[in-house]
């Protein structure tokens, strides 16, 4: 099994990132996360804004009983607003930390499609030196002319990623 | 295999947990690698188990040798653990090993519960040890538990009212029904000490011997031996293998106490096993029957079953009341009627799920119970225990976690209330015997629980001092005694003279209040010099639930916990003054206290600025009173406290959230830590 080019971050680089990516669009951008830690996909719904929160956390939903916190991936990555239309919607991510599993909500623009992504056509988040943080990135995907920007779920939930703006400028390059 | 986990275990192994715990490590070893068809490794495994089980019953006196191919054993399972078993190679002196413990292996098989394999059948790696049906086994566990749990009380009932022929017979039940069982399942060690336990209690009944006194606290001690061994049997499996510490000590003193007491020692005693050996085979089940048809009502339910069930059942009356409201513009008279049906049903089932989890509190009482007694008699106070409201149920989980405040506040009752001698009672007018009271009920959506002793109450002058000296106060001056008595809350506030292993370690009252808030209770403190003291937990039903006042802030909507509410004012512009820079005071009934604006801690626009347009929600987390200025009151609801989830645990301010009845998410706040927010940024408010 071919492994991908040496990437900054040495347990990324050794992990196979082939595999099923449910693909969306923010800002004009496109993003995919792995189709095994999303859980279902939501439309827009009243969320309530939570005092001390994060500045990325919009607020609370109501998920069938289960209070989950939607995170607006725009405000995280430095992107700009777009108008709201009737395609936003919320794309609900599992993970799971120790035994525990972990929902979140990832405010998108629109869903765009589930891609088979070979591990060949995912190359490491370039490295920007130290200014540019990439640990959230799981790398950048080519599909034909297009580049998907590959998230790490793990860091962005878990909140170990520190300056995002490094998407903004994996996305230019 | 979690090969991570288990590699620094075998190398501490035997400082931490003892061989006991280890021998049951080795097992689970063992059976892992064989199922991973790990000969091997489960060779070495075996090897290890063998061992220690040949050493610690005594059968083996390893010498110097056997310890160091024991090591090189234990090193190469290290190993085995960190590689790949199939490249290790097999330690030279493991055959010889087990060639030695093969010596010890009749006596080995002796102690084990089933007919062991011989050991010299090295293929068969089942060392015999106790294998039985892991579900006959659990019954067993919560049989026996009960049996004995239910023993309890009738043995403090004895010492009570000694000759309660009733209670007696019913405490023999329960030694001979786990005597039986314990006989039946083939675990020696529990049905001998059972069995010696009986014939001791036969003697009692047929009046030869008085259970008090050290009879009494033998057999006390026979009841948590017991119950000890039984967890044992499910944490450690491979303890019953052999006795536990102190089993051995434990029937010969039953041993004693049986033929001290009888009259013809020789006859009595052993023609009393044999026939109830046999007795108690043939009657196993007949005398399971009847003594488990109390419990028999009961289903075992897991937890998170439980939770969904009644998280479901919460989102059902949501959904139900969003329903209702859609339906009732536009449904006939018979969609109206099937709706209304259908409410009454779904508020039905929610009040069941609620008390799914509520238990009655007399099993904590009954613990106390044998506190107090162990507690009085160790501190030589004569002390009765006096319990009402036992039925009074509340949330197994408060249950859970209110037992340790409680056993603190008796241990506390007993060793500063009561008076140290009866002479001292005496001469105060009361009875020799002290009485403790304990008594729960329900009372305004509360449960309280109130601990009350007649002994000589708080003194105030040593509190005074001792808070004195350690900084708590700068002077008594002006102090109500009622302020005095709340001293002892004070963290590191400790009166005791010296630190017993009763009370008084320094974490005290604090430690008591703490939980008890974290339970979203309260405690309360009564002293009287001379009269007593009672004690007042004010706990929540249950921890799911509160009840909550829904307020409006500009757009958003908060719930406050109505306990933590005193009163709602509508304030007039003459009650409210500014103090120095954003210091603002409303006047309640001639009293100055302190408010802030919500719409402020919160970080809500477009909320009332001007108080007067407002009401302020009067609060008081720790009789400690202030203000927040709302824009609105929506009114009270009862409401389902929800986590918010990752990344959003530990705001100042906020406890949960919880699911309002339009779908949308409410936030709950938390009174005592949006205090701090305030105080600790005065120019927000």
């Amino acid at each position: 099994m071919s492994v991908a080019p040496v990437a900054p971050d040495a347990s990324l680089a050794t992990a196979a990132l082939g595999g099923k990516y449910l693909t969306f669009r923010i800002a004009g951008d496109q993003f995919g996360v792995p189709i095994l830690q999303v859980r279902e996909i939501i439309g827009l719904m009243p969320m309530t804004p939570v005092p001390g929160a994060p500045d990325d956390i919009k607020g609370v939903i109501n998920l069938r009983g289960k209070i989950i916190p939607v995170m607006d991936v725009r405000e995280r990555f430095h992107l700009e607003t777009t108008a709201a239309n009737d395609r936003n919607c919320i794309v609900v991510v599992e993970l799971t930390s120790d035994g525990r599993s972990v929902e979140m909500g990832m405010l998108v623009d629109a869903v765009s499609e589930v891609l088979n992504i070979k591990n060949d056509d995912i190359a490491p988040p370039p490295d920007f030196g130290m200014k540019l943080d990439t640990s959230c990135l799981l790398g950048i995907a080519k599909t034909g002319k297009d580049v998907k920007v590959l998230l790490d779920l793990e860091q962005i939930v878990f909140r170990s990623a520190s300056d995002l703006a490094a998407v903004e400028a994996a996305v230019e390059a | 295999m979690n090969a991570a986990s288990t590699a620094p275990f075998v190398t501490d192994a035997a400082a931490v947990i003892g061989f006991d715990g280890w021998i049951a490590h080795f097992r689970g070893l063992q059976h892992r690698h064989q199922h991973e068809n790990q000969s091997l490794s489960a060779r070495l495994a075996e090897a290890a188990t063998r061992f220690v089980v040949a050493e610690s019953i005594g059968n083996l006196e390893p010498d110097t040798h056997q310890i160091e191919d024991f090591r090189e054993i234990l090193a190469t399972i290290d190993r085995s653990i960190d590689a790949s078993i199939d490249t290790l190679a097999l330690p030279s002196c493991l055959q010889g090993f087990l060639g030695d413990l093969t010596a010890v292996a009749p006596s080995v098989s002796a102690v084990i519960v089933e007919p062991a394999p011989t050991v010299a059948d090295e293929s068969d790696s089942d060392l015999g040890v106790f294998s039985a049906d892991p579900e006959m086994l659990s019954l067993f566990v919560q049989e026996a538990n009960e049996h004995l749990e239910s023993a309890e009380p009738f043995l403090l009932q004895l010492e009570s009212t000694p000759g309660d022929m009733q209670a007696l017979d019913a405490v023999f039940r329960a030694f001979h029904s786990v005597k039986g069982t314990a006989g039946f399942m083939q675990l020696e060690a529990i049905g001998k000490v059972a069995h010696e336990a009986e014939s001791l209690l036969d003697l009692a009944r047929e009046g030869k011997v008085q259970l008090a006194g050290v009879v009494m606290d033998l057999v006390l001690q026979t009841l948590d031996h017991l119950k000890f061994m039984i967890d044992q049997l499910q944490s450690a499996p491979a303890m019953a293998l052999k006795m536990a510490p102190g089993t051995q000590e434990l029937i010969q003193r039953l041993k004693n106490a049986v033929n001290g007491s009888t009259v013809q020692p020789e006859s009595a005693v052993p023609s009393q096993p044999s026939t109830a050996e046999t007795a108690g085979r043939e009657d196993a089940h007949p005398a399971l029957g009847t003594a488990s048809a109390s419990t028999s009502d009961f289903l075992k339910v897991d937890r998170t079953r439980l939770d969904q069930l009644i998280n479901l059942i919460g989102e059902l009356v949501i959904a139900d009341s969003m329903l209702q409201s859609a339906l009732a513009h536009q449904t006939g008279e018979q969609g109206l009627r099937t709706a209304s049906h259908v409410r009454k049903i779904t508020r039905e089932l929610q009040g069941l799920s609620l008390s799914l989890r509520m238990v009655p509190i007399q099993g904590l009482f009954q613990k106390m119970s044998r506190l107090v007694r162990d507690l009085s008699r160790k501190l030589n106070k004569p002390v009765d225990l006096e319990t009402s409201g036992g039925e009074t149920e509340l949330d197994k989980s408060i249950i859970d976690q209110v037992a340790d405040p409680l056993m603190h506040l008796l241990r506390n009752s007993l060793d500063h209330g009561i008076e140290p001698c009866a002479a001292d009672r005496v001469r105060a007018g009361k009875s020799e015997r002290a009485t403790v009271k304990l008594q729960a009920y329900h009372q305004g959506g509360c449960i309280y629980i109130e601990i009350i002793d007649d002994g000589r109450g708080l003194n105030r002058e040593k509190i005074v001092a001792r808070a004195l000296e350690r900084g708590l106060i700068e002077t008594a001056e002006g102090m109500t005694p009622a302020q005095i008595d709340q001293l002892i809350f004070a963290p590191g506030f400790s009166t005791a003279e010296k630190v017993t292993d009763v009370s008084g370690r320094g974490v005290g009252m604090d430690v008591v209040r703490r939980n008890i808030e974290a339970l979203r209770g309260s405690v309360d403190l009564h002293s009287e010099p001379g009269q007593g003291t009672r004690v007042v937990l004010r706990l929540p039903l249950t921890l799911a639930i509160i009840e909550g006042m829904v307020v409006r802030v500009g757009t958003e909507r908060f719930i406050i916990p109505t306990l933590n509410i005193r009163e709602q004012i509508r304030p007039r512009e003459q009650d409210l003054a500014t103090v120095g820079k954003g210091g603002q005071l409303l006047a309640v009934r001639g009293q100055n206290i302190p408010y802030f604006h919500l719409s402020r801690l919160v970080k809500v626009n477009g909320a009332v600025a001007d108080p007067c347009g407002g009401i302020i929600v009067v609060l008081d987390p720790n009789g400690d009173q202030f203000g927040l200025l709302v824009d609105d009151v929506l009114g009270q609801q009862q409401v389902v406290i929800k986590r918010l989830g990752e990344n959003l645990e530990q705001l100042p301010g906020i406890a949960g959230g919880a699911v309002m009845p339009d779908g949308k998410v409410g936030l709950i706040l938390d009174v005592r830590s949006i205090k701090e927010l305030a105080t600790r940024e005065p120019g927000l408010a």
